[in-house]
């Protein structure tokens, strides 16, 4: 984790205080690699909390007096 | 024969970058051999159904498993024939929208492939083809199996689609064309430096460009020691997710000229254009071609009269704006035989990548049965000085019928085009106009149009100049 703390902060520092040179195309690839580490870290808890806040979201309007629940459903004779 | 086809039993040339396999034509049918070392991975992407589930989407070609005799023997696992696709086109000719839903597209493969255990392997703009308005991967061996590991393709997806849209939307539109000079997407760095400073301060754009290229250039010249690192499936996920978001956020704005613009600034008269549209459809009933190409297409009303009666039909121009609206017309209404591309006709699509074998050019793709060339003649001929010869010369080699307007100098278009320039010349008369292309075409048929001072007329290739 603490590895991915630096990388971000290397990362960040260099993307806003330096303007990206022509060099990175010599091999671009280990950079990508290590970004997408962070940024799929990082994207991926604001991925599961908004499944978690939809689902609260759902449990509300479920719950609501307009909304029939899906047990309310009649039974097929 | 335009341009020699690859050889038979041959992998395409466009075709050897992954080892899983490779396209081969054999008796003018396209082939895709499956390798054995692919075996696993193919097995899992038709055995768990992603196959199934990507077909009925709408999202992939579908294929067959042929039993023929394979192009390669000592590698092959199957032999596989695609559903073909009636015109290859590439990023480079897409409008804003095209590539944007080719982009959305292939996010929608990825999130559907990692419920099923799998993942893309590429995300190569050149594996979306259109079926008419529907983006559909074409390359059936785009998957493997998901070991949670980093999104391999995650690079190239930002390369080939994030930057070009980005810097389309929030550059100028004008800078799709940077994927024709790189193959393998936009370079990141370069993409970082074009874009506005602002797109800085959007998370989306700062992460996924600014922060990618970033890294790149911090890792490109320091040698790591790169652990293999598992990365969860709610991260692939989410990876996928916001990729999503961010392309769906990012728009092609018109303003309120440019949309204007498109509806009028024609000299025509509401009677003339109907009549105009009459004698193009009636031509198009006496030849039924079975594929056409409308050069000059602007918004596509005369690819319609084509498209509408199934015929599919290409829609080429030069205006990334007027395709635009021609795709979002398509579109609408869910149109499956038109295709609107954007095409410089004095400076083609050339056949690029490796031994100039990767891309076919535009020519290389023809010829079609019938092609439209309305309005046209006199922005090639005044505008970049073509004489008619060759005008005639390379429409020669593009169709075997041919429907042409002939625009007088007396025409307030011709007119305007003359106005800034000197008038040199003096061979832009209609006489001129029937002879040169008499020399490649027989005229078979020539209609002026009602109310104004235009003909259109219909041609058939001379087969003695082929």
């Amino acid at each position: 984790m603490i590895t991915i703390i630096r990388i971000s902060a290397i990362a960040l520092a260099a993307a806003f205080l330096t303007p990206v040179s022509a060099l990175a195309y010599i091999d671009p690839g280990t950079g990508s690699y290590v970004i997408q580490l962070v940024i799929a870290a990082f994207v991926g808890v604001m991925f599961s909390l908004r499944i978690f806040w939809k689902k609260i979201v759902r449990l509300f309007k479920k719950g609501g007096p307009g909304e029939p629940k899906a047990d309310d459903k009649p039974l097929a004779p | 024969m335009i341009s020699p086809s690859p050889p038979e039993d041959r992998p395409h040339p466009g075709s050897f970058r992954d080892p899983s396999g490779f396209l081969f034509r054999r008796d003018g049918v396209l082939y895709r051999q499956v390798n054995a070392v692919y075996r696993e991975h193919y097995d899992a992407f038709i055995g768990g159904g992603l196959y199934k589930t990507l077909t009925d989407a709408g999202l992939m070609v579908r294929h067959e498993e042929v039993d023929v005799p394979p192009a390669e023997p000592a590698t092959a696992y199957r032999i596989i024939r695609p559903e073909p696709v009636p015109f290859i086109s590439y990023p480079y000719e897409w409008c804003f929208g095209e590539l944007k839903d080719a982009a959305l597209a292939t996010l929608r493969i990825q999130k559907m492939a990692l419920e099923r255990g799998l993942t893309l392997k590429d995300a190569s703009a050149y594996n979306i083809q259109f079926l008419g308005a529907r983006p559909v991967l074409i390359d059936t061996l785009s998957f493997e199996k998901l070991r949670m590991k980093p999104w391999v393709a995650y690079r190239q997806f930002c390369q080939h689609f994030l930057a070009p849209l980005l810097l389309m939307a929030r550059r100028d539109h004008r800078l799709g064309q940077l994927s024709r000079v790189f193959l393998d997407g936009v370079p990141l760095d370069l993409a970082s430096r074009l874009l506005p400073p602002s797109t800085r301060l959007r998370p989306g754009i700062a992460m996924h460009i600014h922060l990618h290229a970033a890294s790149q250039k911090h890792y490109a010249t320091r040698a790591v020691e790169l652990k293999e690192r598992r990365v969860s499936l709610v991260s692939l996920k989410g990876l996928a997710d916001s990729l999503e978001r961010l392309v769906l956020r990012t728009e092609f704005r018109l303003t309120r000229t440019e949309w204007g613009n498109y509806y009028k600034g024609t000299n025509y008269s509401d009677a003339s254009f109907e009549d105009k549209k009459r004698i193009v459809a009636e031509f198009l009933e006496l030849v039924k071609p079975r594929t056409v190409w409308d050069l000059g297409a602007n918004t596509g009303v005369f690819s319609r009269l084509a498209s509408d009666r199934g015929i599919p039909t290409v829609a080429f121009d030069i205006d990334p704006v007027a395709v635009e609206l021609n795709y979002r017309q398509v579109v609408k209404g869910k149109e499956a035989d038109i295709l609107p591309l954007v095409l410089d006709l004095a400076n083609p699509s050339p056949a690029i990548g490796w031994a100039n074998a990767e891309r076919d050019s535009w020519l290389a793709r023809g010829p079609v049965d019938a092609v439209l060339a309305l309005a046209l003649v006199h922005h090639l001929a005044i505008s970049n000085n073509l004489p008619f010869a060759m005008v005639a010369r390379t429409l020669r080699r593009t169709c075997d019928r041919l429907i042409i307007e002939f625009v007088p100098k007396s025409d307030s278009q011709v007119r305007r085009l003359l106005e800034t320039r000197e008038d040199v010349f003096p061979g832009y008369t209609q006489k001129e106009f029937e002879e040169e292309f008499g020399r490649d075409f027989v005229i078979e048929r020539s209609v002026p149009v009602k109310g104004s001072e235009r003909t259109i007329y219909l041609m058939k290739a001379r087969d003695d100049r082929a």
